[in-house]
């Protein structure tokens, strides 16, 4: 009888935390939270809403009435309002206390497409839930950003995953940044900001775009039998790596996994004689920035993965970079990667030695229509 | 998520129904709140309660008002506000405490936002904060106790409903579904004891801290530089005004509710039958005694026309050794402030408008109370002789003043002093008093002292008491204390004072009415005075004609019933131990450690507790010194075997101390490892073992019952993967091991069931 074993997680670095907790012992952690509660640390601010200035207005007033009759009810009343006032700072931190986040992103993000932004919230506490609170969550390159909201309670020893959904618009780099962790909680007199800690860099691939791709058959280049070898099912090894979820049992290193402390499998090749060169050339006097530009990108990337899926990239090129042979799926998203950040070249001196019946190469065309070619022929556009 | 930790929570409409509810209860308490206050407005306070109660049964209700009365309401409330302003001023208390009901009734009857949900919570704690600093009643102390959850609570679940997606949205269909008992059963369902005992420790914090601000919060006394609006008792208690009507004072004699708390000074032993002065009535005409203008007139106010007797004024503070006699006067008695005699000084909490009339010796506030009134009197006198004053000691010579005012000639009454020998006349009033008192002199020329005696005989011989009587006869017979006197009728205390007046006066003996309080009980519970509004009384001064008025009390029944005896200071009293005098001693605790805290109060209890600690410093040093001192005795004496093997041990013992302290760490591991050798396990997790064990019953489980991982259930699934994640994994993320243990227990068992 099989058993779905889960999967262990691995041990993570990337969460974040409010800080009041660090590894000094208790007593110092105790004064320094106590410190904290009074001049909260560099990133963390305690700001009144409207509702908090309209409390400590109604404070002062009371206080003042107090002080002007001498009556106790009113001094009983002024206590109160600031006990709950104290009492709301209290119950913030208590709410913050025990709350650990990350950012989970996508693998790859790519334009126009929509992506999940997830920011998983942990409460590591053990009776008290987390309420009421939200991220600002920014795309600092794009400049769009966007309210997170926890909106049911987390309870005690529980996960969730808060989601932003973002479209991007443009290629190249992003940073995702959780920029703060707020609270009203728990009566909305106070607002609790805490630096949310969280910054990383995306890489956005061009968009997906269609397009026409149909070479002429005929000669191969002039390098008869490229071969390329894929993951696949062939006998040869060339690769460890984690398991997955459908893996066969067979392909599990058990010695690597030893090793490891996680169960690793072997993966196999597969060899392909058809392939292509993709090779990418942007000098700024044939390539100016903008949509043609884009869209050069968008049909580079594009034909790129097509190929790859139907085993037919050997390799890619860009400019005078060195040839980047495409073996693995790694290294396709390697080559999105540098199309992600490809900008037309002001100084650019002309490779010869990538040559062949198998290269495909780009021309820009008129009416922002860009062209392919295989061995100097028209094989497409988009 | 794991199924071990899922708790049911309240959806978005029950939220907002639980809003809807606790602003109901917030508005009910603080319309409670209006009940202790003086306002004329009791029918708008039930129809704003009638119409929350509505609320709060059939949330549904508001929607069912038409959009045209909603939009009509706001003019029609600003014109009905301002018209109660304009017709009430210049008070403003009441129109703004019926102003800010019609805004609690116009909030109730509709569905509100966040805004107008905050809006309440400040009208509902203003009424309440209004009402509990113009009554100083101690109910405030609860109501602000119930209040402050309630609101505290209302606001969170606001703050809950603002981080909702659906946060502007109104759910009226769940509200029109809506069954109050259905929704608290749910609650009380859903509801985590743990977290309702947390929020009760953190509510007794909220009060611990609010005591602990109340208490070190500084005062000093701007004496009202900005004037604070009182609020006005409409009517006083009957008996306790300037003009007495017969049945005045019997009205509250049934009255059972306390209207005076007196606390006594240490030392001072505690009158057998105190009577407490308030009234002087002098003139008596058309059938009522009242105080004349002429006594209330001359030489009774200040230059100023207000006496303002202030506390901590700087040549009373220099006398610290002043008995001090604490008066709490309940609100709506009187504005006359009772005593037992003459005193040197009066303090009170606040600034007051005081009227001292030094005539009469009688002191009062310019308006009825409607809250308590606290005041202090220092060095106050058990008298029952009161001096005259030189202008009141020409009455030796003046003679007994017929006024009929029947008569179109009628004699003017006269000027105090004189006004206390004024005798109704027409009727054959004259006539009957003549013959009685002859009666009672038998012709002689009696001394004031004598002809009390005979006339209290005369009286008591003739007349019983009785709260009830019944005098035959009209106007047109004679006045009606002279028929009452004509007759054999029983009477109370107005009657027997009043007749006995007019008897003296006719016997040529100046005579006044005062009216106040005698008796009382002494509360057991915390030792002071209680007087209810049944020991309203009514008694005589008579004037000795050596300069003197002496208390006479013709009432029978009464312990001072002669002059001679007069008041004697005796230890004799009832003492109330029931469980009324229990409850009104939490009100005078309430008087004491709250209501009248002040800087004084404040000093004292910080000098109490520095003498505690130091005493207690004190006291731990001299213990140490001691013990030191028993030691270094010890260690000097010579050396034998019994000294030596207690070293040696005492050595050993802290060596082995400092030892294992110091080396705990590495001792524990070194056990654990030798203990692994032998076969025992000390140091590992016990977490991961107990996990480790329900792994192992699961398989067992799955193998037993065939389930394989198409017919696993989700919740078996889940609490597998936290019972391995436990077992193996590290780092932050583990569920809690506790519930994840019991949830896995209680599958294993409902399997087995499932099994038989």
């Amino acid at each position: 009888m099989a058993i779905e074993t889960p999967s262990l997680k691995p041990k993570s670095l990337e969460w974040a935390d409010p800080g009041f907790f660090t590894n000094q012992s208790r007593a110092r952690n105790f004064f320094r939270i106590l410190k904290q509660l009074v001049l909260p640390p560099e990133g963390h601010k305690t700001l009144p809403t409207p509702v908090g200035i309209v409390l400590i207005a109604l404070s002062l007033g009371i206080g003042a009435a107090a002080y002007n009759t001498s009556s106790n009810i009113l001094f009983m009343t002024l206590s109160l309002l600031l006990s709950s006032l104290l009492l709301s700072g209290i119950l913030a931190w208590l709410n913050f206390k025990g709350t650990q986040w990350r950012l989970n992103l996508e693998p790859h993000f790519r334009v126009g497409e929509v992506t999940p932004i997830r920011i998983e919230l942990s409460n590591h506490k053990k009776l008290l839930p987390t309420y009421s609170l939200w991220f600002r969550v920014k795309a600092s390159v794009s400049r769009e950003s966007k309210r997170v909201y926890l909106h049911d309670r987390l309870d005690a020893g529980t996960t969730r995953e808060l989601n932003w959904i973002l479209e991007l618009k443009n290629r190249g780099t992003e940073i995702i940044e959780v920029a703060g962790l707020e609270t009203k909680f728990p009566f909305g007199f106070l607002r609790k900001v805490i630096d949310g800690g969280i910054s990383r860099e995306v890489i956005v691939w061009p968009r997906r775009i269609d397009y026409n791709f149909s070479p002429k058959k005929g000669k191969r280049g002039h390098q008869p039998g490229n071969t390329l070898r894929k993951p696949g099912s062939g006998p040869e090894l060339i690769n460890l790596r984690t398991y997955k979820v459908g893996d066969p049992q067979r392909l599990v290193h058990w010695k690597a996994s030893a090793r490891q402390q996680r169960i690793m499998v072997r993966q196999m090749s597969v060899e392909n004689k058809d392939a292509y060169l993709i090779f990418l050339e942007t000098p700024l006097s044939k390539w100016q920035p903008g949509e043609q530009f884009e869209k050069l990108c968008a049909f580079a990337g594009s034909l790129a993965e097509d190929l790859y899926m139907q085993n037919r990239l050997w390799g890619t090129a860009i400019n005078d970079e060195a040839v980047l042979p495409i073996k693995r799926i790694n290294d396709l998203h390697y080559f999105l990667e540098k199309l992600a950040k490809l900008q037309p070249l002001e100084q650019y001196t002309p490779v010869n030695d990538i040559m062949g019946a198998t290269i495909i190469t780009f021309t820009p065309d008129n009416g922002n229509l860009v062209k392919a070619h295989v061995g100097g022929n028209e094989a497409g556009s988009a | 998520m794991s199924v071990a930790t899922k708790q049911v929570r309240l959806s978005y409409e029950e939220l907002y129904r639980l809003k809807w509810l606790l602003g109901g209860f917030l508005s009910l308490i603080s319309l409670w709140t209006l009940l202790y206050l003086e306002v004329r407005s009791g029918p708008l306070i039930a129809l704003t309660a009638v119409v929350i109660s509505a609320g709060i049964l059939w949330p549904s209700l508001p929607s069912k008002i038409p959009s045209l009365f909603m939009k009509a309401a706001v003019p029609s409330l600003i014109l009905v506000i301002a018209a109660d302003f304009f017709l009430s001023s210049p008070d403003i208390i009441p129109p703004l405490i019926r102003m800010v009901i019609l805004l609690v009734l116009a909030r109730s009857l509709a569905y509100r936002k966040r805004r107008e949900d905050l809006q309440l919570i400040l009208l509902c704690l203003f009424i309440v904060v209004i009402s509990g600093v113009l009554t100083l009643s101690l109910t405030f102390a609860f109501q602000i106790i119930i209040f402050t959850p309630c609101a505290i609570a209302l606001l969170f679940v606001i703050n809950l409903l603002e981080c909702h997606d659906r946060e502007q949205e109104i759910p009226q269909e769940g509200l029109s579904e809506f069954k109050l008992v259905h929704f608290l059963l749910r609650i009380i369902k859903i509801v985590d004891l743990r977290m309702v005992a947390f929020a009760s420790l953190l509510f007794i914090g909220v009060l611990i801290v609010s005591s602990f601000i109340f208490v070190v919060i500084p005062r000093f006394r701007l004496d009202q530089a900005i004037p604070f609006l009182n609020l006005k008792s409409q009517k006083s208690r009957s008996g306790f005004s300037d003009t007495i009507h017969f049945g005045d004072v019997v009205e509250i004699i049934e009255d059972n509710s306390v209207a005076l708390r007196v606390d006594l000074p240490q030392g001072v032993e505690i009158p057998q039958t105190p009577y407490w002065r308030m009234v002087v009535l002098d003139d008596y005409s058309n059938e009522s005694f009242r105080m004349s203008s002429s006594a209330r007139l001359k030489n009774i106010y200040d230059v100023n026309n207000i006496i303002e007797l202030k506390k901590d004024s700087p040549a009373l503070d220099e006398q610290s050794d002043q008995e001090k006699w604490t008066f709490y006067l309940e609100g709506g008695i009187s504005r006359y402030l009772p005593v037992l005699g003459l005193f040197d000084t009066m303090r009170f909490q606040t600034r007051q408008n005081i009227e001292i009339n030094r005539l009469l010796r009688i002191n009062s506030t310019k308006d009825i109370s409607s809250g308590v009134l606290f005041y202090q009197v220092e060095n106050m006198k058990l008298m029952d002789e009161i001096p005259a004053t030189w202008y009141e000691r020409k009455l030796a010579n003046l003679k007994p003043l017929v006024v009929d005012r029947s008569s179109p000639q009628a004699v003017r009454t006269g000027l105090y002093p004189q006004t206390t020998l004024v005798l109704p006349g027409g009727g054959g009033n004259i006539e009957t008093l003549e013959r009685i008192v002859n009666e009672i002199t038998e012709g002689n020329k009696l001394s004031a002292h004598d002809f009390t005696t005979r006339a209290l005989d005369y009286l008591n011989t003739n007349h019983s008491y009785d709260l009830g009587y019944d005098v035959t006869g009209s106007g047109e017979d004679g006045d009606v204390l002279i028929r009452w006197l004509n007759s054999k009728s029983p009477g109370h205390c107005e009657l027997f004072a009043g007749s006995f007046t007019l008897l003296a006066r006719m016997a040529g003996h100046p005579t006044r009415v005062i009216t106040g309080f005698k008796g009382g009980a002494w509360n057991g519970y915390e030792n002071y005075y209680m007087f209810r509004n049944r020991n309203a009384h009514a008694w005589c001064e008579i004037f000795d004609g050596e300069g003197s008025w002496v208390l006479v009390d013709p009432t029978p029944g009464s312990q001072v019933s002669d002059m001679a005896g007069g008041l004697t200071a005796s230890s004799t009293f009832y003492i109330d131990e029931t469980w009324r005098a229990y409850v009104d001693s939490l009100r005078i605790l309430w008087y004491r450690r709250i209501v009248n805290f002040d800087k004084t109060t404040q000093e004292e209890l910080t000098s109490q507790i520095k003498l505690m600690g130091t005493a207690f410093i004190d006291g731990l040093q001299s213990e140490i010194k001691q013990w030191l001192h028993n030691m270094v005795t010890w260690f000097k004496q010579p050396l034998n075997y019994e000294k030596a093997t207690r070293i040696i041990y005492l050595f050993l013992i802290s060596l082995s101390l400092f030892l294992l302290i110091r080396f705990r760490s590495n001792i524990f591991s070194k056990l654990s490892s030798e203990a692994k050798i032998l076969g025992f396990d000390l140091g590992a997790d016990p977490v991961r073992k107990k996990a480790g064990k329900f792994v192992v019953k699961f398989r067992n489980k799955q193998s037993e019952l065939a389930i394989t991982q198409g017919n696993m259930t989700k919740e078996w699934r889940d609490i597998y993967r936290d019972l391995l994640c436990l077992r193996f994994s590290e780092g932050h993320d583990r569920p809690t091991p506790r519930i994840v243990f019991l949830n896995a227990s209680r599958l294993l068992k409902q399997k087995k069931k499932e099994l038989v």
